[in-house]
């Protein structure tokens, strides 16, 4: 190949494959290259070569008419949540390391009505429950950054394959921070949209009213382009908005793209109360570098308060586990997934195929949620927290009377070392902490990396908008981007 | 120490859909077991719950018949235990807000009253799978998980195995009516549950009750709740204490047995379903519902009587089935005779129902052409009892009622001379009978009305025959 | 409030999984952090504040009751576990929930 795939973006593959400079069976093998030479960061637990090429080489026959979906013949890869029919996903747990999806996603069915060349499936925590990666069943995800270091979770692995050039784009699900930590700990953009954008139906299910898929990506243009390819309403979600979804991409070619030094008006709120503590120096450096060039980009900034925030984890670790231990009832070996051997009657079927089906963090938030959802605390707790999570909303409603959106760090620190935090899951559930508020209110935010740390570690920032204006927060990103080109494209490994 | 018996049913209903509730398999029974089914119904990783728009229009229909009120937003939670045919691992159901709450039904009691049940709420969920069973293991069919159902839980208003029974007819009839469930209990798609419990007479508080599942034909839940309330009496009267429990019926034996019992009442952790969001009734769509309902059979009981001047008992009776009342009032229609069609279609319509076990919808004798052989009944073109002769004619043939009467020669003779004749004859011969009529014997003119009608090979007009006979002996 | 072995075993119970003895203790610790978020909880004024349980504010949809055959093959044929159609488990007493 001519070029240096990992320097490249979805436009201009683009225009490579319809000049035919390139083929989609060369990018895709150039991955597949790629993906064995950086197997040893465990990004993937599946990958599909044969299917991949045995795509992309139909592409290439069909050819690349201007007409077709910029994502046509461009390889991607999908966390292993989302169901591809005919391939396994695993959700990195054994209880269902050999079930074969029936049925695609609505994400997988999107990507492969646009032409997208699935490379593989991505490793992350197990269920999604995790903010390191380091609970898979597969092991752990290392930080291309630094192999001793986590790469964050639950999407690690989407994270990774894209910090290190293994495939193009990818797509995770957030729910608490898992596409924005571990695009702030890896260098990469990440979007958690708005709840009800992206389509859950295919998702493996985690807490229902808070998940949320989520594009991953180098810069601001693939961004969009993989937003775009999977946003909007689907009637298998009930919970997807009848609000019509228009083109981010287009918007921002027709624009912002070129014209980003005349763009201003935006005010930007801060909540310097949460900043207070326990965010790192490096992560403050970074924070006050990411405001001082939005500033000189034309920004305005305001303070704001998000009283309530500060319990947002509070609110989560409630939430989160009630939803999730009624979401993994289903896990039981009867009709799929891990069915243990070794039981005497039905009570021991379930009761064995599940401790030995799930890992120790899925198994203690299966008991954190029932013990919320159970009788005599319900009220106290399921109830309660679902209170303050409105008042986390309407603080956000709030804001936005003032500001346009919200800037603040993705997470308090750099990347971890690897097996630092897993004897103390409350040290982990803190990473957390300026991520949760988002998915409690349903609003969106977009991850962007920003300086390095002194000890040679990604940082990132997130953009907090009103619900439904990810065009606010893609303006904004993209001039940061265009103000800070070194900050965007970077890759981590060779 | 008398009791006072407490009843209450809470009665689950399948929807009259194409389709489950929450997704877009068929909800036809009896197919082979596991061939109904999808990811959503199966509980595939990922999947997601859509509602079936007519379930809910079903279920809101059926409310608004109870005469509840149906809530502006209600919520769908999920019910969460194991179960192997419980694919989720939960059951999509509603528990804080239903759909519909405080209605009533008017059903009649033992004394031929009317009393009113309370209905405590409806609401949508649904169904889950069946198992079955044998020697070696258990086996799960899931054709029927997500089925669409309703469920009626009754205020505990009932006082006698009769009244609940009254209850649960009464229901099925409306459910029948509306069209909003095929009612039929050997497919399943009618179940009942009752609640019992007996407190002293005159107390203020309610006993400790016991739930009685799966009573699934009329007999089955009066001899069920007999034998409970003769038991939880027995338990009490000796000094002890009901405990709180699930029990069963056992039709082969007549009693009630428990369940195993568990240490603690299931906690089912219901939370709100994050999946669905809140269900809107809103009025538009409350009107157009219940202008699609139809006249019930209240409702239609009262106007027969009113109409057709018929009393209570009759009203009940043909109003008891929207068929058989369709069919009465087409008859009326054309004979213009209310009460005399009333009595043909309860004495001899229904005896051949009975006895063949056949619906109305299924009668060989359609409204017009009873109708027909009515009128001649009326118009004195034959007597009654050859219209009954005629009628059993009918039903082994085609023929209509004219038909079988001219072929026959069955028509009354009309002409008086006729009869005349033959009452002189009967006269002549009938010296004795005469001698004790005169004497005060009255009886005897049925006996010689009956000779003159035997002469006449039943075509004379018995009353005409019996003019003449007081007429010719004074 | 403690969470003792109890409470701890009721948990397991409803969750349909089994733990060590060791692992049930730390369970136990770690449940009792609950107790720690619901005590910050329990000190905001919620009063007349409207629950959040979904995340969003979308009105309930709906769809067409219209049948739509899926091929069941699919779902059965990966299972070891099918006879005669059925998924098979083992025996359930029948009465027992």
């Amino acid at each position: 190949m001519s070029f240096d795939i990992t320097k490249s973006s979805i436009p201009k593959i683009a225009v490579t494959l319809r000049e035919k400079k390139v083929s989609s069976k060369e990018l895709t093998e150039a991955y597949l290259k790629r993906i064995k030479t950086y197997s040893r960061l465990n990004s993937y637990i599946t990958v599909m070569e044969n299917e991949a090429l045995k795509q992309a080489e139909l592409f290439d026959k069909q050819g690349y008419k201007n007409s077709d979906s910029i994502l046509k013949g461009i390889p991607v890869s999908l966390k292993d949540i989302f169901m591809l029919k005919g391939f396994k996903t695993t959700c990195a747990s054994k209880m269902l390391s050999n079930h074969v999806s029936v049925y695609d996603a609505t994400v997988t069915e999107r990507l492969k009505n646009n032409g997208a060349v699935i490379l593989g499936k991505n490793n992350m925590d197990e269920f999604a429950m995790g903010s390191s990666n380091e609970h898979s069943f597969y092991g752990p995800v290392l930080n291309p950054w630094n192999e001793k270091m986590v790469s964050g979770g639950s999407s690690g692995g989407s994270a990774v394959a894209v910090s290190a050039g293994l495939s193009l784009i990818s797509y995770g699900t957030d729910t608490g921070g898992s596409v924005r930590l571990p695009a702030s700990y890896t260098g990469i953009c990440a979007l958690k949209p708005t709840y009800g954008r992206v389509s859950r139906y295919g998702v493996v299910a985690f807490s229902s009213s808070l998940d949320q898929p989520g594009p991953m990506a180098r810069n601001i243009e693939d961004l969009a382009i993989a937003y775009d390819a999977v946003a909007g309403r689907d009637v298998k979600d009930s919970t997807t908005s009848k609000t019509s979804f228009e083109s981010v991409y287009a918007y921002l070619e027709k624009n912002i793209f070129g014209k980003q030094d005349a763009y201003s008006g935006k005010c930007i709120g801060i909540p310097k109360d949460l900043l207070k503590e326990g965010v790192s120096p490096d992560v403050l450096k970074s924070f006050e570098e990411t405001v001082l060039e939005l500033k000189k980009a034309g920004f305005t900034f305001k303070d704001i308060k998000l009283p309530n925030a500060k319990y947002a984890l509070d609110v989560y670790y409630i939430i989160n586990p009630g939803e999730a231990s009624s979401n993994l009832a289903r896990y039981d070996g009867i009709r799929y997934g891990y069915r243990a051997s070794d039981f005497d009657d039905l009570k021991g079927l379930y009761k064995k195929s599940r401790t030995e089906g799930f890992g120790d963090e899925v198994k203690r938030r299966i008991a954190l949620g029932t013990f919320v959802l159970s009788a005599g605390y319900y009220d106290a707790y399921f109830a309660k927290a679902a209170k303050v999570r409105r008042l986390i909303r309407l603080d956000f409603e709030n804001a936005y009377k003032e500001c346009d959106l919200v800037l603040v760090p993705t997470a308090p620190t750099t990347a971890f070392k690897i097996g630092e935090k897993t004897s103390d899951p409350l040290t982990m559930y803190l990473s957390d902490i300026f991520t949760v508020p988002v998915n409690l209110a349903g609003i969106p935010s977009l991850a962007f990396p920003v300086s390095v740390s002194s000890d040679g570690l990604p940082v990132g920032m997130q953009l907090l908008g009103k619900h439904f204006d990810e065009k606010t927060l893609f303006e904004v990103a993209s001039v940061m981007q265009h103000k800070r080109p070194d900050w965007f494209n970077r890759v981590s490994v060779e | 120490m008398k009791y006072q018996v407490v009843i209450g049913l809470e009665i689950h209903a399948q929807l009259l859909t194409n389709s489950k509730m929450f997704c877009s398999c068929s909800s036809k029974f009896g197919d082979a077991p596991n061939t109904n089914i999808c990811p959503v119904c199966t509980a595939q990783p990922g999947t997601l719950p859509v509602l079936n728009s007519r379930a809910v229009e079903l279920a809101i229909k059926t409310a608004l018949a109870l005469n509840c009120k149906i809530n502006r937003e209600s919520i769908f939670a999920r019910k969460n235990y194991f179960y192997p045919d419980l694919p989720k691992g939960y059951q999509i159901s509603q528990y804080d807000r239903p759909l519909a709450e405080k209605g009533w039904v008017e059903i009649c009691s033992k004394e031929g009253e009317s009393k009113k049940i309370g209905i405590t709420r409806v609401h949508l969920e649904e169904d889950a799978g069946k198992n079955t069973h044998n020697e070696v293991g258990s086996y799960v069919d899931l054709n029927r998980a997500g089925a669409p159902l309703v469920e009626i839980v009754s205020e505990p208003d009932m006082s006698s195995p009769q009244e609940a029974v009254s209850y649960f007819k009464k229901l099925k009839l409306l459910l029948e009516c509306l069209e909003t469930c095929a009612c039929n209990m050997e497919e399943g798609n009618l179940r009942c549950d009752a609640n019992i419990s007996l407190m002293p007479v005159g107390s203020k508080t309610f006993g400790t009750k016991v739930e009685i599942k799966n009573l699934n034909s009329f007999r089955f839940l009066e001899k069920a709740i007999s034998y409970e309330v003769q038991r939880q009496t027995d338990v009490l009267n000796a000094g002890g204490t009901i405990e709180q429990e699930t029990r069963l019926f056992d039709s082969s034996n007549d009693v009630t047995k428990s369940m195993r019992k568990k240490e603690q009442a299931n906690d089912y952790k219901y939370f709100p379903e994050p999946d669905l969001m809140p269900l809107l009734a809103d009025d538009d769509l409350l009107r157009k519902i219940k202008d699609s309902i139809p006249e019930l059979p209240d409702a239609k009981k009262h106007r027969m009587m009113t109409q057709y001047l018929i009393g209570a008992y009759d009203a009940e009776v043909l109003s008891s089935n929207t068929m058989l009342a369709s069919y009465y009032e087409s008859v009326v229609l054309r004979t213009g005779e209310p009460k005399l069609s009333s009595n043909w279609i309860q004495t001899e319509v229904m005896r051949v129902l009975n006895e063949k076990k056949i619906e109305i919808s299924d009668f060989c004798i359609s409204s017009d052409s009873l109708a027909e052989l009515i009128k001649m009944v009326k118009n004195g073109l034959i007597n009654q009892n050859t219209a009954k002769e005629v009628f059993n004619d009918m039903l082994g043939s085609s023929k209509s009622a004219k038909e079988i009467v001219a072929e026959k020669g069955l028509s009354q003779i009309q002409d008086e001379s006729a009869i005349e004749k033959i009452v002189t004859e009967v006269i002549e011969v009938s010296a004795e009978q005469i001698k004790q009529y005169k004497e005060g014997k009255t009886n005897v003119m049925g006996y010689l009305v009956g000779v003159v009608m035997k002469k006449s090979k039943g075509k004379a007009n018995p009353s005409v025959v019996n003019a003449l006979l007081k007429k010719k002996l004074g | 409030m403690i969470i003792d072995k109890k409470i701890v075993k009721k948990i397991l119970d409803l969750s349909a999984l089994e733990l060590t003895d060791k692992d049930a203790e730390i369970l136990a610790v770690q449940l009792s952090s609950i107790l720690q978020h619901m005590k910050v909880l329990e000190g905001v004024d919620t009063k007349n504040v409207n629950p959040m349980f979904f995340g969003c504010e979308e009105e309930a949809s709906t769809r067409e009751d219209k049948v739509e055959v899926f091929d069941a093959d699919l779902i059965k044929k990966e299972n070891p576990y099918i006879e005669k159609g059925n998924f098979s488990v083992p025996n359930i007493i029948v009465g027992e929930e």
